[in-house]
């Protein structure tokens, strides 16, 4: 059964890959399991891409509007390294004071002012009570 | 000054080092069991973090998901939030500074007497020593409780299961062995865990312990009744680490698992919510490993190895009696002897209310001190045709004069091994008793007597003749002499008690 749901799911994400009338297909796709009465795999379908899309995406956050340059630098650095996700969302916080985070499913970079501020409190907290 | 300078070090440092952090998005929170997408090359039994440094423990590893067990407060947790991975498999701090104290199952102390200074973590789970790294159990651990002491002997390293109804007071026995410990020669470190208890018991526990300065040797470590069922699964792990730590420094360690029952019911119902699959009784497939890797770390480690020992005694509480239950048979069959709490010899008045004939100690015996082994060689037979002749001859309104005096003996020796709660008994005293019990010499004085004759043997000993007592402490053997000195003590005491005329004691 998973691989039966994984097959649908790897249709959709061609589907989303070559842009194509996708409201169609998904029809299509609907009409197919309902004929092969498979209508009842149709939440683990949804599931399993919502998992596909989460692993793909990459979030990117800065203090403020980024210089192109900074910002075409940053994504091609992020692909080189994590070549499965993507930047899918840029966002602007400014709590995080300056810097940037950028966030996938699996991995975190802090490279915020608000981050260092919380590391440096973390390590002087750490070295006061270790002085008390 | 200096920590001005500190600071500016430190902000310089970590401005330079962003560090690329695995992290994984709460999917789903419930009754302390987390669900976590992401955090693709955690281990099993990895430490977690939360938001607020909440803590967890990563323990189902599925294709797409992470399965945690959460050791705060997990109402603060919501669906979104980040959890980071930390690298470090799940450790308890361990030392010296832990004695005393009454601390949770991750170390962190909960009496209000201030933090401990720790040099060491020990892993929560560990492999047991292998076969190569122990010995047989050959030093006895002296409970205090004759009958134990006497028909039950237990060693240094061994496992003994105490099991019995809500009714009996298994906590007391394995608490009186605790008490006891305070002035046995080789003092064992004393760790008592306590599993779901409400925080009212475990404070009288810990009263109790005070009152007889236990504490000064004795670790609490206390997973309360409010505390989420990870605390619970993790109390008894945690508890044999700190043991470990001392084991592996040649000393030796009692702990009390208590109780065992509530440590499966914490693990069910965290396999429950983690969708594993239920088996008999809606217990996980791992039920019997979930103890037996936790009562195998327990043993007595060879001389190459330190010499150390850990005796385990894991308490658990049967349902009417039932000791071919599921979990009791699990254990029974893990550990190394069981000691059996009677409903009805509790009722009867009977205490400590263990019951003989069911009761066994596999390796103990081989520990047993010479002293106690002459005395009490004949006493679990006796005590075992006493107990059947006594329902045999129920309604029996005569009986031959042999029989009776069996049974009169029987009475005695039953009466001489009740005790007070509280009050466990130094082995050598625990030998001067037995020995008039088995050797006859109570036999004429009457049963309501019997609790005054021993107070007033002890007094005897005490004050008149101490070399016996303590002859018998040191060679921890009775011989010819000593034996000889002990029947006079006990003549001269007895004599208050009857009219000796021609009636000499039968051997």
């Amino acid at each position: 059964m998973r691989n039966q749901v994984e097959e649908y799911v790897k249709i959709l994400e061609r589907l989303t890959k070559e842009k194509s009338d996708w409201k169609k297909t998904i029809n299509d796709m609907i009409n197919t399991l309902r004929r092969k009465r498979r209508l009842y795999l149709l939440p683990r379908i949804l599931k399993a891409y919502q998992r596909y899309l989460r692993r793909k995406k990459g979030l990117l956050i800065f203090a403020r509007e980024p210089d192109k340059e900074v910002l075409e630098k940053i994504k091609r650095t992020f692909r080189d390294v994590f070549g499965e996700s993507q930047i899918t969302e840029i966002k602007i916080d400014k709590n995080i004071v300056g810097g940037f985070i950028i966030k996938t499913e699996n991995f975190l970079i802090d490279a915020s002012i608000r981050g260092l501020l919380q590391k440096v409190e973390e390590e002087l907290t750490n070295y006061l009570s270790y002085c008390n | 000054m200096e920590i001005a300078e500190y600071l500016k070090k430190e902000i310089n440092r970590l401005a330079t080092e962003v560090k690329v952090e695995e992290i994984g998005e709460v999917l789903e929170v419930k009754d302390g069991i987390v669900k976590i997408s992401g955090l693709r090359n955690v281990k099993s039994m990895e430490v977690l973090e939360f938001k607020e440094k909440i803590l967890g423990l990563a323990v189902n590893l599925e294709r797409d998901e992470v399965g945690a067990i959460v050791f705060g407060n997990y109402s603060k947790l919501k669906e979104g939030d980040i959890v980071k991975r930390t690298n470090k498999i799940l450790s308890v701090p361990v030392g010296e500074g832990l004695i005393g104290r009454v601390v949770n199952p991750l170390g962190k102390p909960i009496d209000g007497k201030g933090d401990i200074s720790y040099k060491e973590f020990y892993p929560i789970e560990r492999i047991a020593p292998s076969v190569i790294e122990r010995e047989p159990v050959n030093f006895p651990l002296h409970t205090g409780i004759k009958v134990l002491d006497a028909l039950i002997p237990i060693g240094r390293g061994q496992r003994e299961l105490i099991l019995g109804d809500n009714i009996t007071d298994r906590t007391g026995l394995a608490i009186d062995a605790i008490i006891n410990q305070k002035n046995e020669p080789k003092r064992p470190v004393c760790i008592y865990v306590a599993i779901g208890y409400k925080k009212m018991e475990v404070a009288r526990i810990i009263k109790t312990l005070r009152k007889h300065k236990a504490t000064d040797y004795t670790i609490v470590v206390c997973a309360s009744a409010s505390d989420p069922s990870s605390l619970w699964y993790l109390a008894p792990y945690a508890g044999c680490a700190m043991g470990e730590y001392f084991m592996d420094k040649g000393k030796d360690v009692l702990i009390v698992y208590d109780e065992l029952g509530r440590h499966a019911y914490a693990w069910r119902e965290i396999s429950l919510i983690l969708r594993r699959p239920p088996g008999r009784e809606a217990y996980p497939g791992d039920i019997f490993y979930l103890h037996s890797r936790l009562l195998e770390r327990a043993g007595k480690l060879s001389k190459e190895k330190g010499g150390g020992s850990m005796t385990a005694f894991p308490i658990l509480q049967t349902q009417a009696g039932d000791v071919t239950a599921y979990i009791p048979t699990n254990l029974i069959s893990i550990c190394d002897g069981q000691i059996i709490m009677d409903t009805e010899l509790r009722l009867s008045g009977q205490i400590p209310e263990v019951n003989i004939g069911l009761s066994v100690s596999r390796v103990g015996s081989n520990a047993q001190t010479k002293a106690m082994k002459k005395v009490a060689g004949r006493l679990k037979l006796e005590m075992a045709q006493f107990q059947e002749l006594e329902r045999f001859l129920g309604f029996a309104e005569e009986v031959d004069e042999a029989t009776r005096k069996r049974l009169e003996r029987g009475k005695r020796l039953r009466e001489i091994l009740k005790q007070e709660k509280g009050n466990p008994l130094p082995f050598e005293k625990q030998v001067a008793i037995i020995f008039a019990g088995t050797r006859g010499f109570l036999d004429k004085i009457k049963l309501d007597q019997v609790k005054r004759f021993e107070k007033d043997l002890f007094l005897y000993l005490e004050t008149q003749k101490p070399d016996i007592l303590r002859k018998i402490r040191e060679t921890r053997d009775l011989d010819k002499e000593t034996e000889e000195d002990l029947r006079k003590a006990i003549e001269e005491v007895r004599r208050k008690y009857i009219n000796l005329t021609n009636s000499s004691p039968t051997g």
